[in-house]
């Protein structure tokens, strides 16, 4: 039946649990929370959905598990529009909050959507056995959510969305009440799950290091529309638009008008031009330099080659561990950022010293001054 | 605050608890009286009045029919609580203050008049002196309290639980039984348990819609105490009031039970 459907769909699906949101909308009265969404993704895919708070991400992932209605689209579930209520999608969910059953244990917990499903008992303890397992709780079946820590209590919600097989899991902010280290660990637990089962995931976050981290694709967010998608690497190296620019990673953004400059498209700013990298249209636009991409040298060396240079003072300089991270201001009062490796040759500036900063051209992005229009 | 301050607020709420217990306790020395009149100090020691509470049948058939109204009114005061107290919480209808508002009403309006408009309205439906016009009555005093609880437990309760659920794959039906029902169960129970109480020691509605055979404890201690000053009467609140203790003191020591397990221990 479903293999029928997805013949007929004109969607490229291979894996099943692929998902497509078609010109989703969400009106409240006046208010957009979400405004003409598109989105595929395909089976077995992580997408992320990135943004801040307020920015649509979540009414999207309550569209997509039925508890809100769209005011207008269409959700399709491998190639076949989704109406059902929320029990019968087939899709499983996990709440920042955990929301395990307070009264039953982590073991009934995970047993729960098997039997409601009516599943017969021995093939119910096997499975759960194997949920538990696979989250590295196979010893805490018998305890209650309350007696688990908060990382143990999300890993079994993991486990109770997994082990009836759904088509799509969601998760809503999953790692959002824990420490950060044990959130690091699960970043990489709840990625390996997902690998390891072939499972489509869709997973919200304001965390857009979470997103960079675990997503094969992200789609940033922001006041109900998605400005842009793409994979890590897309959405870091080039942002569609300035709140893309801003919202993922640090970021030094210099605004301006373009023109030609010694033949070459130029980014005139305040008393600077710097060159663009190739492919420059015209009109106002912002150039992108990610702080790892600035160099720092001493006032008075010259960097070689085709590079922008702007004259700076260090204003602060905050040791990482592994890396320095540099606060300057230049000549034109703008702030900026650097991230220099600890050790290398350009590193050691102190505070107070003036600088020169460059970067090659190719390392600037130019970014949109306004948001493309999303088609 | 000083200490003498606080030795003296002590003191002070010593006089308040005297105050307020001191009626119900003196009725005890009461009912062991060896005396044939309702006096204290009682003359001596005597288990006479329990003898006769208990051997007569007027107050025998009188305690049976208290516990079986009290019994029922619970039943159904849960039974119609419940739903309402969904209504009003979860419900977004017109007049839903309104509605509220009438369901604590009995909670307000003076019992006499509640009796007086239920004795002319039984009356005329041939419900007087029958138990089910007892446990209608009761119920109506009684359905605040179920649905106070209840909907306290509703609003409380995390509806993240019921998203999981349904997430899941169980219906809005298996939602309710293996997920709402166990959360709002201690309300549920409190709601059962208040509207037990309210039954068994209520007096005038029962003075009203009871006859010299379908008569409830307290009605009947009521006609006593007007007739005849006997302690039996004070054997019988006696028993009124230490059913009502053992009730409370249960669901006290069940709950923080309930609580210290969910806290800690092995557990499947």
């Amino acid at each position: 039946m479903r293999v029928a459907a997805r013949a007929r769909s004109s969607l490229q699906v291979s894996a099943p649990g692929s998902l497509v949101l078609r010109d989703v909308c969400k009106r409240y009265g006046s208010l957009v929370a979400a405004a003409h969404l598109d989105l595929t993704v395909k089976g077995g895919e992580f997408v992320t959905l990135l943004g801040p708070s307020g920015s649509g991400k979540t009414t999207t992932l309550q569209i997509i598990a039925g508890f809100v209605d769209a005011t207008s689209g269409e959700v399709l579930i491998d190639g076949r529009p989704v109406t059902a209520p929320p029990h019968k999608r087939d899709i499983g969910m996990v709440f920042q909050t955990y929301a395990l059953f307070p009264h039953m244990t982590a073991a009934r917990n995970v047993e729960y959507p098997l039997m409601v499903r009516g599943i017969d008992k021995r093939e119910r303890r096997r499975r759960v056995v194997e949920a538990l397992e696979m989250v590295g709780l196979g010893d805490r079946g018998t305890q209650r959510p309350k007696q688990l820590s908060g990382g143990q209590q999300q890993r079994i919600a993991l486990a109770r969305a997994l082990v009836f097989r759904p088509r799509i899991v969601l998760l809503d902010e999953p790692l959002g009440a824990l420490d950060k280290k044990l959130r690091e660990h699960l970043q990489l637990e709840i990625k390996r799950i997902q690998q390891e089962t072939g499972i489509t995931m869709i997973y919200v976050t304001h965390d857009q290091e979470e997103a960079l981290v675990m997503s094969d694709r992200i789609a940033v967010f922001n006041r109900g529309s998605i400005e842009q998608v793409g994979t890590p690497e897309e959405v870091y190296e080039s942002p569609r638009s300035l709140f893309v620019a801003n919202f993922v990673g640090e970021s030094n953004l210099f605004h301006g008008r373009i023109a030609e400059h010694h033949a070459r498209p130029s980014l005139l700013t305040g008393d600077l031009s710097l060159t663009l990298p190739a492919g420059a249209g015209r009109g106002r636009a912002s150039l992108l330099v990610r702080p790892e991409r600035l160099h720092v040298l001493a006032a008075g060396e010259v960097p070689e080659g085709d590079v922008n240079v702007v004259q700076a003072v260090v204003e602060d300089v905050v040791y990482l561990g592994n890396e320095r991270r540099y606060s300057l201001v230049s000549a034109d009062g703008q702030k900026l950022i650097a991230r220099r490796h600890v050790g290398e040759q350009e590193d050691g500036r102190a505070p107070g010293e003036p600088v020169v900063v460059w970067w090659p051209f190719e390392d600037g992005v130019l970014v949109p001054a306004e948001p493309e229009p999303s088609e | 605050m000083s200490a003498r301050a606080q030795k003296g607020l002590g003191a002070f709420c010593c006089v308040v608890v005297v105050f307020l217990v001191a009626p119900t306790l003196v009725l005890i020395p009461m009912s062991f009286s060896s005396g044939r009149t309702l006096a204290f100090p009682p003359p001596g020691f005597s288990l006479q009045w329990y003898e006769n509470l208990f051997g007569d049948p007027v107050w025998r058939l009188a305690g049976q029919t208290s516990v079986q109204v009290a019994v029922l009114t619970a039943i159904l005061a849960t039974a119609l609580g419940t739903p309402a107290a969904f209504g009003l919480v979860r419900g977004r209808f017109r007049g839903r203050a309104f509605v509220n508002a009438i369901v604590l009403a009995p909670m307000i309006v003076p019992l006499i008049v509640v009796a007086i408009g239920m004795y002319a309205v039984f009356a005329s439906w041939g419900l007087l002196g029958s138990i089910a016009g007892l446990v209608i009555g009761h119920t109506a005093l009684a359905l605040p309290f179920v649905v106070i609880n209840i909907a306290a437990s509703l609003q409380t309760m995390d509806r993240e639980l019921e998203a999981a659920s349904l997430s899941l794959g169980a219906s809005p039906l298996q939602t309710f039984r293996y997920v709402t029902m166990p959360a709002i169960l201690p309300g549920v129970l409190a709601g059962a348990l208040f509207a037990f109480i309210t039954s068994w020691d209520e007096v005038v509605v029962a003075i009203f819609l009871t006859n010299p055979l379908v008569n409830t404890l307290p009605a009947l201690m009521w006609q006593q105490v007007n007739t005849e000053i006997d302690p039996t009467v004070a054997a019988a609140a006696n028993v009124l009031t230490l059913l009502t203790t053992v009730l409370f003191v249960a669901w006290v020591v069940s709950r923080r039970r309930a609580s210290i397990r969910s806290k800690a221990g092995p557990w499947n």
